[in-house]
């Protein structure tokens, strides 16, 4: 797992003041009960959390993340404009274990979210609406100090695991999770599959997001770049798709990209020809290619 | 300060309200900051040891778990890292001994952390991990007795994730 950040360990001893309870809004995801809890007749009364030392409400965040880390639920990509049948009742909502310590109060939040969000196994498929939801963007119009409290809740050097299930990558955007590797390049991101996942393909996309060759970076950066696609369909290749903005594709990038809808039932292989010798290569793209096609296509706005 | 026993393996204790209390040393010695003081002070002294930070009940609740775990292995750090990667393990008889109100649990981790007592600081800790497993936002509020102090910014970042999670 990633650095965890948690609470001040230098507090001093236990205080014995008591807060105030007020109920709150109760809108949020209940979490993943698979064991159990111990019983105690005791329960209904309160535990004084927050008077514990620092250090001793850390190794009780480092039991709840281990218990999240491992039993962290199988997430599923849902497809675009198919609609749930119902609407998600309490049993049928995604429950994140222990997501409920991290929406109780804004101490606790801050304390518990970053090594929480380290225990997360997020499907490739539906990463880019994860990092929307679980990071706040990078500029906001949010006032300087709400943005540092927001901060405060994550960790730069998060770890983050990304499931690779081959049958939901054959059209996705990874974008966001190159640009989210580019933000925080102390994070550490990890691909996994089953045992019959391919481990050149989890080698390659890590290569990818390792990739820190200033031409592909810059390119990401300045927004030459539009966009980053996989394509996995069974019998073919597996493709990697650079999406090039208009204004700065070249000209062979516009021949093939025009090859490719004069001739649609051609294969990549037949209309990515004019790509420069060695160009993948330049782009730090070398190892990725020797499992990817690459193609460049033209992104006309 | 009470006079001790003179019996070596009898060792004796005051607690924080100074109730005397008479426990064997093999007990005692669990706890890794009373079994570095013997071992400091080498019989050279007869006097009690004071326990300034622990009360009666709560010394008394903590050396019966002493007591029944002091044939246990000595904790190593291997054994402290390990345990930490199994967050619901605890086991049988330490379940029931951890059936106490909530301020005494409050009072025994705090007590087994100033003791130096790994083995019951952990199943303390795993305790209150279980205790607030499953548990929704408000619920864990009212078993910590928090309050709700989110900004609005915050509040629209949760309500994402919970969108997101109820989206899956």
């Amino acid at each position: 797992m990633g650095k965890k950040r948690g609470a001040p360990e230098d507090e001093g001893k236990a205080s014995r003041k008591k807060h105030k309870v007020e109920s709150a809004p109760g809108t949020a995801a209940k979490e993943e009960v698979e064991d159990k809890p111990v019983v105690n007749p005791h329960q209904d009364q309160v535990f004084r959390f927050m008077d514990l030392p620092g250090e001793l409400r850390n190794r009780i965040y480092e039991y709840a993340a281990e218990y999240a880390y491992r039993c962290f639920p199988p997430i599923f990509a849902r497809k675009k404009n198919i609609k749930p049948r119902r609407a998600p009742t309490e049993h049928t909502a995604l429950r994140l274990p222990h997501i409920g310590l991290t929406q109780a109060n804004s101490q606790m939040r801050s304390e518990f979210r970053p090594m929480w969000l380290s225990t997360h196994k997020i499907p490739l498929a539906a990463m880019e609406s994860y990092l929307k939801a679980f990071f706040p963007p990078a500029k906001s119009k949010a006032s300087p100090e709400a943005r540092e409290r927001l901060n405060g809740q994550f960790s730069t050097s998060n770890a983050l695991r990304v499931w690779i299930r081959k049958s939901e990558i054959n059209d996705v955007d990874i974008t966001k999770l190159i640009r989210h590797a580019l933000r925080f390049p102390d994070a550490s991101i990890t691909f996994h599959a089953l045992s019959d996942g391919e481990p050149e393909i989890l080698a390659s996309l890590q290569d990818l997001l390792s990739n820190k060759t200033d031409r592909w970076i810059n390119g990401l950066r300045g927004k030459k770049i539009k966009q980053v696609r996989l394509h996995f369909i069974p019998g073919r290749s597996p493709c990697l798709e650079v999406q090039v903005n208009d204004r700065f594709a070249t000209k062979w990038m516009r021949e093939d990209w025009m090859n490719k809808w004069m001739a649609p039932g051609t294969t990549t292989s037949q209309w990515d020809r004019q790509k420069p010798e060695g160009y993948d290569e330049s782009l730090g793209l070398g190892e990725v290619a020797k499992v990817w096609r690459i193609t460049f296509v033209v992104a006309y706005s | 300060m009470a006079e001790a026993s003179s019996d070596k393996n009898m060792i004796d204790l005051t607690t924080s309200d100074n109730a005397p209390i008479k426990v064997e040393r093999k007990v005692v010695e669990r706890s890794i900051l009373i079994k570095n003081l013997l071992e400091d002070l080498a019989g050279e002294t007869t006097e009690a040891i004071p326990i300034p930070n622990v009360n009666e009940a709560v010394m008394k609740k903590v050396l019966e778990w002493c007591d029944h775990h002091k044939d246990d292995p000595p904790a190593t750090q291997d054994d402290d890292s390990d345990s930490r990667k199994k967050s619901t393990d605890i086991d049988e008889w330490d379940q029931k001994f951890m059936q106490v109100d909530q301020e005494m649990l409050f009072e025994i981790i705090l007590a087994a952390n100033y003791l130096d007592i790994k083995a019951l600081l952990d199943v303390g800790c795993k305790t209150v991990a279980n205790m607030i497993k499953g548990k929704s936002p408000d619920e864990i509020r009212k078993t910590f007795n928090i309050q709700n102090d989110f900004t609005p910014e915050e509040e629209e970042q949760i309500r994402r994730e919970n969108e997101w999670a109820e989206d899956r």
